[in-house]
């Protein structure tokens, strides 16, 4: 068993991240996957990506941060629909990050 | 500090506003704020800047925008606005475009923060109705109908 970290970034720090840190903490507990969420500004990304395994930010920002190896950036579309970053999610957990499925 | 307080005591709601462009969409919320003594002016040179700078990162959903800015520029206290649109407009957004809700989004601080007020935003569009509930609506008693029955 393994805790995902999972780190949700926006233009500054607190709004669109923050509600992204909620609805994503929320559909992570449904699927039952171990995780940890924190949020921050996209400016602050960078030094904090040591300490995360996955970034997610609006499909735009992402499109602009890069991975270093071994994590990974989604894209989201719409922050407020697990039917769009759901998927994504669990496919990169599913492959990358399987210790954190709880049985 | 919880969503429908804040624009009941702020006198926040601004429904089927008109709007040219954008900034004016973004300054029918912030301009309610500013009177309401939530924010300073600052704050919606903020979010203007923000977005010359980043794009539109506050459209959270198809339709829907949740304008924002740091707390350091000109956020007095917590607070939230809600402007529904007659005519949507467009931020310039790949996906989320055209916009005709908005819940503008003051807090003080980027930590603890709003964390009950957004949980309640997130709360509010779970139910997929709400975004048509709130474009129906054309009283602030509509709105609050519309809020009590997702809280």
């Amino acid at each position: 068993m393994s805790t995902v970290r999972v780190l949700s970034v926006c233009g500054c720090g607190q709004g669109s991240s923050m509600i992204m840190k909620l609805k994503i903490g929320q559909f992570l507990t449904s699927q039952k996957v171990d995780h940890k969420m924190h949020s921050c500004a996209v400016s602050e990304a960078k030094a904090e990506f040591a300490s995360y395994d996955i970034v997610v930010a609006a499909e735009q920002l992402a499109a602009n941060i890069a991975a270093p190896q071994g994590k990974y950036v989604i894209g989201v579309r719409n922050m407020l629909s697990a039917a769009d970053f759901g998927p994504k999610l669990m496919e990169v957990i599913n492959a990358h990050f399987p210790g954190a499925l709880k049985a | 500090m919880k969503l429908r307080d804040s624009l009941v005591q702020h006198n926040s709601i601004v429904l089927q506003g008109h709007a040219n462009t954008w900034q004016e969409a973004v300054a029918l919320g912030t301009q309610r704020l500013e009177t309401a003594g939530v924010v300073t002016p600052a704050y919606y040179d903020a979010i203007l800047a923000n977005v010359a700078e980043l794009g539109p990162y506050f459209l959270l959903a198809p339709g829907l925008a949740m304008p924002h800015a740091r707390p350091e520029y000109g956020v007095l206290q917590n607070g939230f606005a809600l402007v529904t649109l007659k005519e949507p407009v467009r931020f310039g957004h790949a996906d989320n475009d055209p916009v005709d809700l908005l819940i503008t989004l003051a807090a003080v601080d980027a930590r603890a923060h709003n964390e009950v007020g957004l949980m309640q935003v997130i709360t509010l569009f779970d139910q997929a109705d709400s975004f048509e509930q709130l474009r129906a609506c054309r009283t602030v008693d509509d709105v609050l109908r519309v809020l009590d029955q997702t809280h």
